[in-house]
């Protein structure tokens, strides 16, 4: 579904990803974590190219990132993408943040997509917010309608970038929980986090990447009980803390 | 379409080159005179705006209001054909032994800018955390000391690339001095062209003297954006 | 001092119209006429000036941020001494003055409500756009549903404080002949003679009643708008 064959990028002189093999297959969960600066959401970005690859070969859904031919619109479709900061339309509803990309890129009817986007506000335990504006909602609540409106463009992948790390502690359960919903129907998903218990449950496979490079890639159970590098160990242990 | 015979040569020298010098001159003495009483007086009305007597307050505010919602032009006829009936004599006379229409467009110029500049001077000061003031007198310093030494120092730098912004605007604005009669550039481009029928050339050299103006102090600011105020981007 | 403002009444309809409706429009009346009809093309150029401006091809960028900087760097009264000359040798035929003045408004305005237009869409965050995209949004989808209406809610407040300027330059337009209040009011004083101070005093005053009155709506506007510092 998503293979990154030697994929390097560089912001300037840094180099943000080195080097980097990763096959994710379809249906799979991946959990990608690492320190801050490890490269980890770049990694995501690439994936619906809000950050373009330098060098090597990246293929999302049969589609070649790199091709001039690929319709980027059509794989953004494709892909859905939640953001750490939600990032939803300040000036729409709730209903309308949802069905703006169907409406206007599907041409689905405006009623078929209410309808269909009043089955994601239920799926997400929104229904009720259906004619809310985004500035009266909490975060984590914002947090299911921005899952909502990606899963509206029907896509086949889900990107999740850092989705719980700007949410009060209390609404974390909720957006995960959701996430945890999502996995269950067999959606291919990325995520970025630092919810090791979300990891632990959910996730076929664990991803750590510090400096731009994949370290270690291991079932859960694997990677927290025997964690083969250093800097792995180093970052269980800090994230395991009582003081974090 | 268009049959026209370019001349640059009636504009590089002789006569109407010189024309156009002298316009020059006197739109840069009219923006200096300009520049110099806008700036003093809109900080004296930027004080008052601030002061802890409300009158003052109210009447600096009355002020800026009012000469900054009122066309410049106005201002300008204002002071030339109205003023004398409000004036006393003997500012009057001497008035009326000096260049006159210099004199009223540069009242009229330093009055409207003054009305921004103290605004721009205001902001700039306010835009100054007020904890700074807290952190300032926390540490002993008087109030006056506080703006001395913390507050103004950092205030200067902010209000200075608005501050430069009134300066060009008031240069351009100097140009409606020429319905007065004073023979600025504008004034003096025009003047080539109905003498010359040139009139194509004549505002191609004055709008370059005006470009070159904005150009050369935009170039100034940009620098001053990077090295003073964002000298930590590269 | 002795003031007179009889002569104020005695020439008020024709301050505040002109000659209409048995002449042209003239007065108040076509300074606002001026203005507003000056404002909304310069809304129009504007826009296009702002966008094109931001576009990502150099060969757009480069020319367009040069004339708009060019404008800005003339005095008004350039700019409309410019059409004044230009305007008839480009259409081939005389242009009534009142659309000289028009042109020479929108071109100069329109320069400076592209910067307004810039600084809006430029105020709203990154975050946005990259969503829009992510949800297979084109990009002039994005502007259009998404940047220009957040971004429009920034620009209000600024577009009429343009607005106040335009009434404010309108003034210019006595240069080239246009009867509106300016030059109404030269004329009364030029036929009277005798009371220059008190018809310029009170056209300054009508002028001022205008201005301050969308000055505080813009302010007004600016703290009712200001929601997106809230999030």
């Amino acid at each position: 579904m998503i293979q990154f064959q030697n994929v390097h990028k560089w912001f300037k002189t840094l180099h943000v990803l080195n080097d980097v093999n990763l096959h994710v297959k379809q249906g799979e969960v991946v959990v990608v974590c690492g320190p801050s600066g490890s490269g980890k959401s770049t990694l995501i970005r690439t994936i619906n190219k809000l950050e373009p690859i330098n060098e090597g070969h990246l293929t999302v859904d049969g589609m070649d990132l790199l091709s001039k031919k690929t319709d980027l619109n059509r794989l953004r479709a494709e892909v859905g993408f939640v953001f750490q900061q939600f990032n939803l339309y300040p000036h729409l509803s709730v209903l309308s943040n949802i069905t703006l990309a169907p409406t206007k890129i599907r041409k689905t009817p405006k009623k078929e997509a209410e309808e269909q986007a009043m089955q994601l506000l239920e799926r997400v335990g929104l229904a009720m917010k259906r004619d809310a504006y985004p500035t009266q909602l909490s975060g984590g609540q914002q947090q299911r309608v921005a899952i909502a409106r990606a899963l509206a463009m029907k896509p086949r992948i889900m990107l999740f970038d850092e989705p719980t790390s700007a949410l009060d502690p209390e609404m974390i359960g909720e957006v995960l929980q959701v996430m945890q919903d999502l996995a269950k129907t067999g959606m291919t998903m990325v995520v970025v986090t630092h919810e090791m218990g979300f990891a632990r449950e959910v996730a076929d496979r664990v991803v750590f990447m510090d400096h731009g490079v994949i370290l270690e890639e291991a079932q859960p159970e694997e990677f927290f009980l025997n964690p083969q590098h250093d800097r792995a160990k180093q970052f269980l242990k800090q994230l395991l803390s009582p003081m974090h | 379409m268009l049959k026209y015979h370019f001349d640059w040569s009636i504009i590089t020298s002789g006569k109407y080159f010189e024309w156009l010098v002298s316009g020059l001159k006197i739109t840069l003495e009219l923006s200096a005179v300009g520049i110099v009483g806008a700036f003093v007086l809109g900080l004296v009305i930027a004080v008052l705006k601030m002061s802890n007597f409300k009158p003052l307050r109210w009447l600096a505010s009355v002020y800026l209001e009012f000469f900054r919602n009122t066309p410049l032009l106005i201002q300008i006829f204002f002071w030339y054909f109205g003023s004398y009936k409000i004036l006393p004599t003997a500012v009057n006379e001497w008035l009326n032994n000096t260049n006159f229409e210099f004199a009223a467009a540069a009242i009229a110029l330093i009055i409207y800018t003054s009305a921004f500049i103290a605004e721009d001077i205001r902001s700039g000061i306010l835009s100054i955390p007020k904890e700074q003031m807290e952190a300032a007198r926390s540490a002993g310093f008087s109030f006056l000391r506080s703006m001395q030494y913390i507050i103004l120092p950092q205030a200067v730098r902010i209000t200075i690339p608005p501050l430069v912004n009134q300066f060009l605007n008031l240069a351009k604005n100097s140009s409606l001095a020429m319905t007065i009669g004073v023979m600025e550039l504008t004034y003096q481009a025009r003047q080539v062209e109905s003498y010359s029928f040139k009139g194509f050339e004549a505002f191609t050299a004055a709008t370059v003297v005006y470009l070159a103006l904005s150009v050369s102090i935009t170039f100034l600011m940009d620098l001053y954006n990077k090295k003073v105020l964002n000298p930590q981007r590269s | 001092m002795d003031l007179d403002f009889q002569v104020i009444l005695d020439n008020f309809t024709y301050f505040m119209i002109g000659r209409y409706p048995n002449g042209p429009l003239g007065g108040l009346g076509l300074t606002m006429y001026l203005a507003v009809v000056s404002c909304i093309l310069s809304f129009f150029g504007g826009l296009i000036l702002g966008l094109l401006s931001l576009s990502r091809y150099a060969v757009i960028r480069y020319p367009v941020n040069l004339f708009i900087n060019t404008i800005r760097g003339l005095p008004l009264l350039m700019v409309i001494f410019w059409m004044y000359f230009l305007l008839p040798a480009l259409m081939g035929k005389t242009v009534p003055e009142s659309q000289t003045v028009i042109m020479g408004l929108t071109v100069f305005t329109s320069a400076y409500m592209s910067q307004i237009v810039r600084a809006g869409i430029m105020g709203v965050p990154k975050g946005q756009t990259e969503a829009a995209i992510s949800t297979g949004l084109k990009g002039w989808q994005t502007m259009l549903y998404i940047i220009l209406p957040q971004g429009m809610r920034n620009m209000i407040p600024s577009f009429v404080n343009q607005f106040v300027s335009l009434i404010k330059d309108t003034s210019l337009a006595f240069i080239v002949g246009v009867s509106e209040l300016t030059h109404v009011g030269t004329q009364v004083n030029n036929r009277t003679m005798s009371y220059p101070t008190e018809i310029f005093i009170f056209i300054a005053a009508v002028y001022f009643v205008l201005c301050f009155a969308f000055t505080s709506f813009s302010r007004w506007l600016e703290q009712r708008l200001a929601w997106r510092k809230s999030i």
